[in-house]
């Protein structure tokens, strides 16, 4: 390069080299995330575990196939009471004869449902509530706060059961609707955190320098940033939803039989705990291992998620 | 004077007397206290200070984007294209920011957003103020970066903020600036995150900008050396009050105020070492929540007289020239005077070689 080159960085040698510096660094956002949460082992496994539950209940009918008269999920058939595993019926039969396996796969169904309906509605419930309160602030926050911070103080549980009570059927979507309505809590909360850091930050100055309105700054500008700490939030809320609606159909306040569910199964098999242990271990395992693995890979996400951790 | 239009109509903006004060539970602090300049087409205007002089939270209070429970713009207008920015509803002026005012900043590792591309920032000005979408917009996106002398622009829109250097990024922000066209460009200490090396690229990319398109260019600095090359006119800033204002030549030709002297006397020389320490005006910034009576710069000035305690009227000292001081600095009596407060004048008056460390008696001449 010669001395008197005022723009020396266009010169052609040098931007040639800086594009091929570049074109071996060059990874889409995307891949970065996905190679962090790939080198997380634990959850690998959580994630491979959740995707075969997922398949199972996903192929129920074709895994334990009914016919236009028996359904093997609430036809009882007390020849086969409390039978143990056979080829016919891989985990046995329940207390009336219905079949543990197929009982096993749709309550899974109902638990998979009710986790991914209560978190998508959180989320939604909760990135608006949490952006407008942490974007405006002031009193707007105050008024928000206050309801969200009144909300958690309620005893969850009892809240719960009471409203069941009132106004739910036992269906799958008053569930979601019943807990959903007291989930999106702790969204709002974190997106509200997200929001009140980010909106600080120079970036938003400029964009709003630009021009950009209140709305297109909290959802095209901060929101973007915040996506890591609600697709984590969102994933454990997934857990969370399934422990509440076993807890309920266990107490007789969620899921009305004879649909299946995780929880009223634990329930109807209380009765037998010391003779068939295994109707009540079953289902309790699910529930165990499937919210386990929901929160391993939670943790894998919010780590890979991390701005902050970089590349390695 | 309510929606008058300013006779002159080559003038982009003009602010009036602009005051701005921030309220704080102490009370207001005054962080522009009577503010008013014009700008011309296609004119490059420097402003300089230092910390706390309020220039930037001018350049702000023109584009209303201070935030405004704590900060009040008291009094003043600013008239850009003869309509009164301060009237206008925040829809009317969020089409004048980014569409005919732009503002670049001087960090621009955190001016951009570190999770899109730099595609979709580059459109969001094209959308909002040309209605640009899709291909049309990328087409755009893609001459802009070219324009502002990023290489391989088609495959530098799709990447990351953080792919980029300082001084890419600071050529990415000036691009985003000017999409819309805008008729000005406030530029707020652009170059001060920045290596020397590339300061000096990303000011002639700002100077050639300001000539193709024609965009007047206000430049916030607190380094005088920054504005030396590129601007036409000056204005240094002291308390939120205009000190001195002069075509760029005749300011560092000729300086008139006391704080621009000591603004001159303080920039380091590599030619002058081994005389001691670095020059520094004496004293303290001044407190704005507890405002002086009369000229904010008394306490630390050498040339302090009792009736600095009144305000001093802006007085013609050369064509152009304006500056806010009872005193007149090229007296050689008034400068032994001042020498015994330890002011040391800078040799040679009447060039740009300024220096610290002479002694009073070699300042005779002028």
């Amino acid at each position: 390069m010669t001395t008197t080159q005022p723009n020396a960085s266009f010169a052609p040698g040098a931007s040639l080299d800086l594009g091929l510096q570049l074109a071996t660094k060059r990874k889409s956002q995307l891949r970065l995330i996905g190679e962090r949460f790939l080198r997380n082992k634990v959850s690998v496994f959580g994630l491979c575990v959740l995707i075969i539950i997922a398949l199972g209940v996903i192929l129920a009918p074709v895994l334990a196939p009914g016919t236009k008269t028996y359904d093997p999920t609430t036809t009882p058939d007390l020849a086969i009471r409390f039978q143990g595993p056979t080829l016919h019926h891989l985990l046995g039969a329940d207390y009336i004869g219905r079949d543990e396996f197929a009982r096993l796969l749709y309550g899974g169904r109902v638990s998979m449902e009710v986790g991914f309906a209560v978190a998508i509605i959180s989320v939604i419930i909760g990135v608006v509530v949490g952006a407008v309160a942490g974007f405006y602030g002031g009193w707007v926050d105050t008024i928000m706060m206050r309801i969200t911070d009144a909300l958690l103080s309620v005893p969850l549980l009892l809240i719960l059961i009471v409203l069941s009570k009132s106004f739910g059927n036992g269906k799958i979507s008053d569930v979601v609707i019943i807990i959903s309505a007291f989930e999106w809590l702790i969204l709002a909360r974190i997106v509200r955190g997200e929001f009140l850091a980010l909106k600080e930050r120079e970036f938003l100055l400029a964009a709003r320098t630009l021009g950009a309105s209140n709305v297109r700054l909290m959802f095209r500008h901060i929101l973007p940033n915040a996506i890591g700490p609600i697709v984590v939030g969102g994933t454990l809320a997934v857990g969370d939803a399934i422990l509440i609606e076993s807890t309920l159909s266990f107490f007789g306040f969620g899921i009305n039989p004879p649909t299946p569910s995780w929880g009223n199964m634990v329930n109807d098999a209380q009765g037998f705990l010391s003779s068939d242990a295994l109707l009540a271990v079953l289902p309790g395992l699910a529930i165990l291992v499937t919210v386990l693995c929901v929160n391993l890979m939670g943790d894998g996400l919010r780590d890979s998620l991390d701005p902050y951790m970089t590349q390695r | 004077m309510v929606a008058e239009t300013p006779a002159d109509t080559n003038k982009v903006l003009e602010v009036k007397n602009l005051k701005v004060y921030f309220k704080t539970r102490a009370g207001p602090v005054h962080a522009v206290e009577g503010v008013s300049f014009s700008l011309e087409k296609g004119e490059s205007l420097g402003i300089v200070g230092e910390s706390g002089s309020g220039k930037s939270v001018t350049s702000l209070a023109v584009l209303r984007l201070l935030p405004m429970p704590p900060a009040e713009i008291v009094d003043g207008e600013v008239f850009f294209n003869g309509r009164d920015l301060v009237d206008l509803s925040e829809g009317e002026m969020r089409k004048v920011r980014g569409g005919q005012i732009a503002m670049i900043f001087q960090d621009p590792m955190t001016s951009l957003n570190p999770v899109l591309t730099i595609e979709r920032q580059l459109t969001e000005p094209l959308e909002l103020h040309l209605g640009l979408t899709g291909s049309e917009a990328r087409s755009r996106a893609r001459e802009l970066l070219e324009a502002v002398g990023i290489p391989e622009a088609p495959r530098r829109l799709k990447s990351y903020p953080h792919q980029f250097s300082g001084g890419m990024r600071q050529r990415v922000m000036i691009a985003i600036a000017i999409a819309a066209n805008p008729q000005l460009l406030i530029a707020d200490e652009p170059t001060t995150a920045l290596d020397v090396t590339v300061q000096a690229q990303i000011l002639e990319l700002i100077a050639r900008l300001r000539r193709d398109l024609g965009t007047s260019v206000i430049l916030i600095t607190h380094d005088l050396g920054v504005v030396a090359g590129v601007t036409d006119r000056i204005i240094v800033m002291y308390a939120g009050q205009i000190a001195e204002t002069a075509p760029t030549g005749e300011l560092f030709a000729n300086p008139r105020h006391p704080y621009t002297l000591g603004l001159l006397g303080s920039v380091p020389r590599l030619d002058k070492t081994g005389e001691g320490d670095l020059t520094t005006i004496p004293g303290a910034p001044p407190d704005q929540l507890h405002p002086l009576e009369g000229c904010p710069f008394q306490p630390r000035c050498p040339f302090v007289l009792d009736k600095c305690s009144t305000y001093p009227p802006r007085a013609q000292v050369g064509p152009n020239h304006y500056s806010a001081c009872w005193v007149d600095v090229t007296d050689p009596a008034e400068q032994e005077r001042a020498s015994a407060r330890g002011f040391i004048p800078l040799r040679e008056i009447g060039r740009s070689d300024y220096v610290a460390g002479e002694t009073p008696s070699s300042v005779s001449n002028s």
